[in-house]
């Protein structure tokens, strides 16, 4: 059957786009959200562009996968201007709803992009660590939520007490990390649990003024 | 109820969202728990006339200064339960401490403010604030021009839309406010070129 989008297409500038952020710690379910929002957006014949981050090793290069198990096939992009602009090429009139999961480890080169998608009409909606292992804001991510349309927290379960958690403890041979490891370290359940504030442990109190 | 962390929530949208109300409706809410609220406000709002943060047992805690964060935490009695801070966006970011410091002492403090200044742009250390509450409500208000969902805030200097280089904080003055959405909000947004020349 002939996508009869191709021929209706129009411009949608009439109404204004949106940008939707999914946040909370490492196994609360921001990916999972991110694709039913999207498989929602497809049921109704809206086309998705789906992206997501090269660093992100964990699942095949062309998929973005929840712990769960779900897949969906996704463009991966890096941190290079090229290719960040490569969204703008690939969101191109067609595309009514752009996905990006993983978008803290993105620059903030991608903010004016996502801005300018908006601007076009389309819906973005991005899933995200909202805080890095030290509990402090994850990159652009305060920046996002911010101008954001909608603001959705999503909650973990403490590996600890089971109460509603919302940090990410790394865990490095079975000890907290330490303040100075580096932000990101790519792993799943081996080395990242969710705590609630009275379980999460850092070394280190942040150096609040420092940071800011 | 002091076992344990306290939490922070956070209330964000633009002018006439509404935040003040839901912050009131979460204050009450605590009051009728009888918790011990504790309301701040910041001095810099001067309109406590038309739009004063009232609860229905009308205290009203003005804070000191937002270049003196000592104040603040001198305004917090050591028993609170609940701190309720609104327009929060005018305190600086040295606030995120005073935050911390509660939570850990087990108050949930929940505090309403401006998500972003009238150039569309982040406010403060409302973005930090955001990333580090448990819960984040962002609210819309109406648009002015056309009805639909509004989550900017235009200024107007004489009716006309105002410059981008205009100063941030403005309360008072000779200009006004509407809620507007995307495709109504006029700012003269400077490039990324101009912006590197200045």
């Amino acid at each position: 059957m002939p996508d009869i989008r191709e021929t209706m297409y129009i411009p949608a500038k009439k109404s204004p786009g949106r940008l939707e952020v999914i946040c909370g710690s490492m196994f609360s379910g921001k990916t999972e959200e991110l694709m039913r929002r999207l498989r929602r957006a497809e049921f109704a014949k809206q086309t998705v562009l789906t992206i997501k981050h090269l660093i992100d090793a964990r699942a095949h290069h062309q998929c973005i996968v929840s712990h769960d198990g779900q897949e969906r096939s996704a463009h991966a992009i890096d941190n290079t201007p090229e290719g960040i602009r490569k969204i703008l090429t690939l969101a191109s009139h067609n595309i009514d709803v752009v996905g990006i999961d993983e978008l803290q480890f993105f620059p903030k080169d991608i903010l004016p992009i996502l801005l300018a998608l908006v601007d076009q009409g389309k819906r973005i909606v991005v899933a995200g660590l909202d805080l890095d292992f030290r509990g402090e804001p994850f990159g652009i991510m305060p920046t996002v939520m911010a101008l954001a349309d909608s603001v959705t927290k999503l909650n973990a379960v403490c590996g600890m007490c089971g109460k509603n958690s919302h940090f990410s403890q790394r865990i490095v041979n079975g000890q907290p990390a330490r303040y100075e490891d580096p932000i990101v370290v790519i792993g799943a359940a081996e080395s990242y649990e969710p705590r609630c504030r009275s379980c999460f442990v850092i070394e280190k109190k942040p150096e609040y003024k420092a940071m800011l | 109820m002091k076992s344990g962390k306290g939490s922070l929530d956070i209330v964000v949208g633009c002018m006439f969202s509404g935040k003040t109300e839901e912050l009131m409706r979460l204050i009450r809410r605590a009051e009728y728990a009888k918790q011990k609220v504790v309301t701040i406000k910041h001095r810099i709002d001067n309109r406590v006339d038309t739009t004063c943060i009232n609860s229905h047992t009308g205290r009203i805690l003005i804070a000191a200064a937002a270049d003196d964060v000592a104040s603040l935490r001198a305004a917090i009695p050591a028993d609170a339960d609940v701190v309720a801070i609104d327009e929060i966006q005018f305190f600086p970011t040295t606030i995120t401490e005073v935050i911390d410091e509660l939570i850990d002492r087990g108050v949930r403090v929940i505090a309403a403010g401006l998500d972003t200044d009238f150039r569309g742009q982040p406010f403060g250390v409302m973005p930090h604030l955001m990333t580090l509450a448990d819960h984040v409500t962002k609210l819309a208000a109406i648009c002015m021009q056309c009805g639909k969902d509004a989550r900017l805030t235009q200024r107007l200097v004489n009716g006309k839309p105002a410059d981008w280089h205009d100063p941030i904080i403005l309360v008072g003055a000779e200009d006004s406010y509407e809620a507007r959405c995307r495709n109504c909000f006029t700012i003269n947004k400077p490039s990324r070129q101009q912006r590197a020349n200045t």
